[in-house]
């Protein structure tokens, strides 16, 4: 139960195509790549269509990307969330913090 | 632990199913080398063997024929050689005969007579007499008185065979004890009439002289005088017996002896062999002019045969020689095989067994090694060998103990390590159980209440508490966004902060607004927690609650079925500040039932990634009516896990179940 992660940047963007499941275990794997996101990455987008499940984990490396991001002066966006991720967000209230697309 | 040799060891396997091997070959090569080597040797044999005979018998012939022809030869030649003699005797004979004719007077006569006779010593007593019966000898002899030559035998056969001399027969001169013979001549006057006569007597041992040098190798030559022998014993010892006898008595009586007879009789050159009591002779005869003689040579056959013998020895001689030596060198070259195949065998064996001993020894290492691993030596290594399958059996024992070596000291650093770490996440987690209430109410007060914490590590990041104070029960269920140490420890904290902010009966949204703002106030690894606290007024049975995203419970008015329950939704504590929280409130009265519960229950997830689901969770509880709190949870958490199976929990999984009993 391993996830995919396609990091591509444009500019100051950096897009990170996610697949598979976002649990405690491959959060781990998120948040490493996020520490070894390029100083110059302000705007990040995830790209969560593919992503089955995402536990509290993962909303916690989401908290991070958003804080980092803020930091630098860009923001975060969630785009194309599966049915589940769109869930779980909306339950924990991250679309008042997030900007989901 | 085995540490004897082995009782039948490799070496003396292999050295001895060598030594079987070289052996058979040894003697299957020796088989064929002999098998081999006698046929070729026997024909070789034979061969030579069968050469012999042939030549031998050839040769034999050849010398047999040899021998009789060489016999009848010198048969010839003494007859010639007599001839010969008597020849030059009667031409001398017939020149003194002349003188007479020739009108010499009687004293030169007899000075010329006696000048003959002194010349040639073959001549013995020599008369020569005239009719008118004057005589004289010659050299002064004598004769006895009264002796009247006219009288004599020879005078009146001369006579009669005149103008040819006349040849006595063989007779003993008493006077030399000699045999001697005598020529006789008649001689003529002038007017042509018959004179007189001359005789002289001739030695037969004077005549022999001629043949002596044919006499040799056991041959005894003989003349035959009217079938008498006549030899000289001094000359031929061996023929002595055979002196003065008739020829015919001597042999005995067959076809040979009368063929021999009659040949000698026709005057006829033959070879006969003719045998008398004893022995068997071989005999040549030629016919002699001198008075009718036979020449004859004899030689025991015996001695034939030796001389033949003789001649062929030679050859057979030389083959036996060949022969002894090719036996021989034939035993040498066999023993000497034989001496050299044993002495390479010897030789292949030892070196055999030193080149095994050697390939065996790290062989032997090996095993060395091997036991003193057993031991648990792990430090021994084994020499590397000479590029062989043993040498990579000791690279491989090398590499094979450095990997254990390698595996068994990770291990135990590993093992102390996970000691380590796992005694203190046991402290952390006996913590933090023993930091969740353990308590529950019994049953038949005004509320029954059960929860349940499974953590899916060891310190888990859920909490739930409840506790009573004064009229209101207080009650939260909350999952910290991780697991382990951290959470464990974050989640002490909100307990910690949820049970001391009570004094001022706070509502359900001041608290979450509280514990919030201090949370989110130092929160350097962006943790944060979701948390539904709820409030029950037990008097008046009202029930208010707050969530901090978390999932809504599930309710379930008195014998009505469980429902998801009204939540404003708002982000977890710890996440920013500042939040507003909004708080509920309804009715809940005596028989209400309330389900509150973190996400490890829906989400927990089998192999096939099915979450268990709300569904699921719905259907549960929807079999829990008329049970205590603590039987409905076990019935949930019975169907999580036949749901998850062997999956097991990958999120904590946290349930209260909260219900208000009549007054």
């Amino acid at each position: 139960m391993s996830m995919e992660i396609i990091q591509e940047q444009k500019g100051d963007l950096v897009t990170l195509k996610l697949k598979g499941m976002l649990d405690t275990l491959n959060s781990g794997t998120l948040g490493k790549a996020v520490d070894k996101l390029p100083e110059d990455a302000k705007q990040v987008e995830l790209d969560m269509a593919e992503v089955t499940y995402m536990s509290s984990a993962g909303l916690r490396v989401i908290l991070q990307i958003l804080e980092l991001t803020r930091r630098r002066g860009g923001g975060l966006r969630v785009v194309r969330p599966s049915p589940f991720v769109r869930e779980i967000l909306t339950t924990v209230g991250f679309d008042s913090l997030i900007d989901i697309a | 632990m085995n540490q004897n040799p082995p009782r039948r060891s490799l070496r003396r396997k292999l050295v001895f199913a060598s030594a079987v091997a070289m052996l058979a070959m040894a003697v299957a090569m020796m088989a064929i080398f002999f098998f081999g080597f006698d046929r070729i040797w026997d024909n070789s044999f034979r061969a030579i063997g069968q050469l012999h005979s042939k030549l031998f018998g050839m040769n034999l012939a050849s010398a047999r024929s040899y021998w009789r022809d060489a016999l009848e030869q010198s048969c010839l030649e003494i007859s010639h050689d007599i001839d010969s003699a008597a020849a030059t005797v009667e031409v001398g004979v017939k020149s003194l005969a002349a003188l007479e004719r020739l009108g010499a007077d009687r004293a030169l006569t007899r000075r010329i007579v006696d000048e003959y006779g002194r010349n040639n010593p073959a001549v013995g007593f020599l008369v020569f007499a005239w009719e008118d019966g004057d005589f004289f000898v010659a050299n002064g002899k004598h004769t006895g008185e009264g002796y009247d030559p006219r009288r004599r035998d020879w005078y009146r056969n001369a006579f009669k065979t005149h103008p040819r001399p006349f040849w006595t027969p063989i007779y003993p001169d008493y006077s030399t004890n000699t045999e001697v013979l005598s020529l006789a001549q008649a001689f003529t006057a002038s007017d042509g009439k018959l004179a007189g006569a001359l005789c002289l007597d001739l030695h037969l041992a004077k005549l022999f002289d001629l043949a002596a040098e044919h006499s040799d190798n056991g041959r005894t030559v003989f003349v035959l005088d009217d079938n008498l022998v006549f030899i000289l014993p001094e000359r031929f010892p061996t023929g002595a017996a055979l002196h003065g006898r008739a020829f015919p008595e001597l042999f005995t009586e067959d076809a040979a002896l009368g063929a021999a007879l009659a040949s000698a009789k026709a005057r006829k050159v033959g070879q006969w062999e003719l045998a008398d009591s004893s022995q068997r002779y071989l005999v040549s005869l030629a016919p002699c002019e001198v008075s009718n003689w036979t020449v004859g040579v004899l030689m025991p056959m015996e001695e034939v045969e030796k001389a033949v013998a003789g001649m062929a020895e030679e050859t057979d001689s030389a083959f036996r020689t060949l022969e002894d030596n090719v036996t021989s060198w034939g035993r040498l070259l066999k023993g000497g095989t034989v001496i050299a195949m044993l002495t390479v065998l010897g030789a292949s064996l030892w070196l055999l067994r030193r080149s095994v001993a050697k390939g065996l020894r790290p062989l032997e290492e090996l095993t060395r090694g091997v036991l003193s691993l057993g031991r648990g030596d792990l430090s021994v290594r084994l020499k590397a060998g000479n590029e062989d399958e043993i040498q990579t059996l000791a690279e491989t024992y090398n590499e094979m103990v450095g990997n254990l070596a390698r595996h068994i000291e990770l291990l135990r650093e590993e093992t102390a390590r996970a000691a380590r770490v796992d005694g203190e996440l046991q402290l952390a987690r006996d913590i933090q159980i023993g930091l969740l209430p353990g308590k529950f109410p019994e049953p038949g007060g005004r509320y029954d209440l059960y929860a349940v914490m499974r953590p899916a590590r060891e310190v888990g990041g859920d909490l739930y508490d409840f506790f009573q104070q004064g009229e209101k029960l207080y009650f939260a269920v909350a999952d910290v966004s991780d697991k382990g140490v951290a959470a464990g420890l974050f989640m002490s904290v909100v307990k910690t902060l949820f049970r001391g902010m009570t004094r001022d009966d706070p509502t359900p949204e001041e608290m979450l607004l509280r514990i919030n703002e201090i949370l989110a106030e130092q929160n350097p690894q962006n943790m944060f927690v979701t948390m539904f606290i709820g409030v029950l007024d037990l008097p008046t049975h009202i029930l208010k609650y707050a969530s901090a995203g978390h999932c809504p419970p599930l309710s379930a008015e008195p014998g009505r079925g469980f429902y998801v329950m009204p939540c404003p939704r708002a982000l977890p504590l710890g996440v920013m500040v500042p939040v507003a929280y909004s708080g509920m409130e309804c009715a809940f009265p005596p028989g209400s039932r309330l389900f509150v519960y973190t996400d490890g229950v829906t989400e927990a997830m089998n192999r096939d990634e099915e979450l268990f689901g709300e569904d699921r969770l719905a259907a549960a509880l929807a079999r829990t009516s008329g049970l205590t709190p603590r039987e409905a949870l076990a019935t949930v958490e019975g169907d999580v896990h036949r749901h998850v199976r062997d999956a097991g929990l990958t999120d904590d999984l946290t349930m209260l179940l909260l219900e208000c009993n009549p007054p």
